[in-house]
């Protein structure tokens, strides 16, 4: 083969037009897809898959690192629509619903969904190399889109052969549990498998996800997994039946019912103290390696040893960019009737703190186990602001529109750069382009959620329950707002889980109190599922050899993730377009 | 003895963590976390996990001198070696011989150092051993990078990034002697 003479591709017009459209395309199906059916898929598989056929095969000339560029974009405007779905909605139903006076002026919910996109890309940049290079975080998804990318590339084609059986026999899987045919009342319904059997109490919620994809993110993570998966096991199988035994269930519940109640009381709080007190505990121990990657930063040359151009973020776009993001978020709460200025003040200090760090939890628990906790860092950001502005729920949200989408920038963010490091991507290149970008998908997401709504009979109710588009996730939310209203917060779960949290991330393994707190605050059956997959490649590495799981295994896990995620997209769209 | 500090952090969490999980509606946020038995289990994890700590650099210590052939001191030498022959031969490699050999070092040295890399981390200061991973992590990524650009076709490019990975292994074992 010859060798090409032009200059390697990278940061190209090409790949930044693509990565905008697609990105747009991405973000108003999945919006939709959200209302709809309550749940959202990551685009960056789908957008590296359109970006190989697009740069390489229309164009003839795009490369590995480009298309990454292409996906990093996609993904990053993709991602915000995640974001405002989960939130906005929640005010458009609870107007409706008679509970709040809201007058549809969008302005601070662009405002704050755009300090939120800045922020979020500005406050995970610095943790790179702490996540990246030191802790070396798993980022199932990342490893997936990079052996796309790359399978596109190689002369030996073993990899793409492994993902496409991967992707086959998960496409499949998947195919065969949404059609519901092997579904089994009381034993296989709704995608999980009952393993209870009447010996083994429901309240110890004996169920697994039957969730390829799930299983991948296992497969990827290994030993490192593992605490994840035993989080689950103390939950559900130590806490549970000592909760029973000890009589701390209302009487009166059947086996099910104290499984709820035991999530939804108990381990739920519980683990979202832990996730948080974990992930401070670990900025904490993490300081003098942040302190080392703040310095690289600020010392970085504008031109690298191999001649590649700047490597990082300039210093001061990061310090422009917090301080703007800042300015957003006072302007957006202060925009609200019943917010003064004090308040607005308060929320521009508070908010931007706890964006950083509900950021950070969310992209550590993303990078060990592909699993976003977006909702209880909504829950979270919507207790602190209706503390902090006095009950007011519409500027409560506000500033929960601006969290999620800077989570959920964050957690994309990192996966983007941990696919970047696999294919010697540069990351300077990569955060710019996102930071620059992303903000589109706020006006995008804004746009269709109003679009959606001015839709309905009379111009309003487009979405919301007992409509086409019921809103399950934004029905979560309000849900949790009126709770808020009375006051019930469990306070001593926070608290309590918050020290132990803190405790956990002391030890040494690392990330043990964001594994922990995310195997309590999730359903049994997505951990059990999860390490069922960390099991097996123990076992695969222990028998076959690091060697055999990293060029094997990882691409068929690959594989497993992107047929579900492609198969899951198309079943969104074909009951949007049967119904 | 490790083991038993071990057993005995997480007997004293998962005694807080069923503490703390108790439900009631009666109880004040201040008595469910002074509750005797959380405070007991708090105090049994914390006690533990200095004596676990306390245990973990000493037994890194035996653990470096004692691997045979694969610290990660010696595996970060290996790399060094191994990319200044492929550099010295480069000129002899077509594009599936590179791809293959920049497979080797990856498979062979950096998956090993990066599984063992806790070793060498423990024994020196944070900041230190943040310093070394970030040069570590360069010449892995510039490798990652060489290898996508022989992939993508333009070999030559690839050739070029191996003396800039090579530079950066140099600085690792640098920052490890100082």
């Amino acid at each position: 083969m010859s060798t090409n003479t032009k200059p390697y591709r990278e940061l190209t017009f090409a790949a930044v037009f693509l990565g905008i459209i697609q990105g747009i395309i991405l973000n108003l199906a999945f919006v939709y897809a959200s209302l709809k059916l309550g749940f959202s898929i990551g685009g960056s598989t789908v957008a590296a898959i359109m970006g190989y056929a697009l740069l390489k095969g229309v164009l003839g000339k795009g490369t590995s690192i480009e298309n990454n560029i292409n996906q990093t974009i996609a993904s990053g405007i993709n991602t915000v629509g995640t974001g405002v779905v989960f939130t906005l909605p929640a005010l458009f139903i609870l107007n409706a619903g008679g509970e709040i006076q809201f007058d549809f002026n969008l302005a601070p919910f662009i405002v704050a969904g755009i300090a939120g996109a800045f922020l979020g890309v500005v406050v995970i940049v610095p943790l790179r190399k702490q996540m990246i290079e030191l802790d070396r975080l798993r980022f199932p998804s990342g490893v997936a889109v990079t052996t796309i990318i790359r399978s596109g590339s190689e002369g030996d084609y073993s990899k793409a052969k492994l993902l496409a059986v991967g992707f086959l026999i998960s496409a499949v899987w998947k195919l065969l549990m949404v059609s519901g045919w092997l579904e089994i009342p009381g034993v296989l319904e709704h995608e999980e498998l009952n393993f209870g059997f009447g010996v083994i109490p429901q309240y110890m919620t004996p169920a697994i996800y039957l969730s390829l994809m799930n299983v991948a993110a296992g497969l990827l993570a290994g030993r490192g997994g593992l605490s994840f998966f035993f989080g689950g096991l103390i939950a559900w199988w130590v806490i549970s039946p000592i909760s029973v035994s000890l009589g701390w269930i209302p009487t009166g519940m059947d086996e099910v019912a104290m499984g709820g109640f035991i999530y939804g009381k108990m381990l739920r709080p519980l683990g979202i103290g832990v996730l948080i007190g974990g992930a401070l505990m670990g900025t904490v121990m993490c300081f003098p390696a942040i302190k080392s990657a703040l310095r690289s930063l600020a010392n970085v040359a504008t031109t690298n040893s191999a001649g590649t151009g700047r490597d990082e973020m300039p210093f001061w776009v990061l310090i422009a960019g917090g301080i703007a993001g800042v300015a957003l978020f006072f302007t957006a709460s202060y925009m609200m009737d019943g917010v003064t200025f004090i308040q607005a003040v308060m929320v521009a200090i508070v908010g931007p703190i706890w964006l950083a760090l509900a950021a950070l939890i969310v992209a550590q628990a993303t990078g060990m186990t592909d699993i976003s906790p977006m909702s209880g860092m909504a829950l979270i950001t919507v207790t602190i602001m209706m503390f902090l502005l006095d009950k007011n729920i519409a500027a409560a949200v506000v500033v929960g529109v601006a969290v999620c989408v800077a989570i959920g920038q964050g957690a994309d963010m990192m996966q983007d750069l941990k696919t970047g490091f696999m294919l010697g991507g540069i990351p300077f290149k990569q955060q710019i382009v996102q930071f620059f970008v992303t903000w589109i998908g706020v006006v995008v997401a804004i746009g269709a959620i109003y679009i959606l709504w001015q839709g309905g009979p009379n111009g309003a109710n487009g979405f919301g329950p007992g409509t086409d588009l019921p809103a399950p996730q934004a029905g979560v939310l309000v849900g949790i707002i009126k709770a808020l209203k009375t006051g019930n917060i469990p306070m001593d779960k926070y608290m309590a889980g918050g020290l132990i949290g803190a405790v956990l991330s002391l030890a040494p393994w690392s990330g043990l109190g964001v594994l922990i707190g995310l195997a309590m605050y999730l359903p049994f059956s997505i951990t059990l599922g999860y390490g069922v997959g960390c099991l097996i490649q123990m076992y695969l590495e222990k028998t076959k050899g690091k060697v055999f799981t990293e060029h094997k295994l990882v691409p068929f896990a690959a594989g497993l993730i992107i047929g579900e995620a492609i198969t899951g997209i198309g079943h969104a769209a074909f009951e949007i377009f049967s119904k | 003895m490790k083991n038993i500090s071990i057993f005995l952090y997480f007997l004293g969490l998962i005694i807080a963590i069923v503490s703390a999980a108790k439900y009631s509606d009666t109880m004040t946020t201040s008595q469910i976390m002074l509750s005797p038995s959380f405070i007991q289990g708090m105090v049994l994890a914390v006690g533990a996990l200095v004596w676990w700590r306390s245990q973990i650099k000493s037994a890194n210590d035996e653990e470096q001198s004692e691997s045979s052939g694969g610290s990660p001191v010696q595996l970060i030498t290996a790399i060094k070696e191994e990319l200044e022959v492929l550099i010295k031969e480069m000129p002899n490699y077509g594009r599936e011989e590179w791809l293959k050999h920049l497979t080797k070092i990856q498979d062979n040295f950096i998956i090993r150092f990066n599984d063992k890399r806790s070793q060498l981390l423990t024994t020196m200061t944070a900041e230190k051993g943040s310093d070394l991973m970030i040069k570590f992590s360069y010449g892995e990524r510039m490798l990652n990078r060489a290898y996508s650009c022989s992939a993508d076709g333009h070999h030559d490019e690839g050739l070029h990034l191996a003396p800039v990975a090579l530079k950066s292994f140099e600085e690792c074992l640098t920052i490890i002697k100082k």
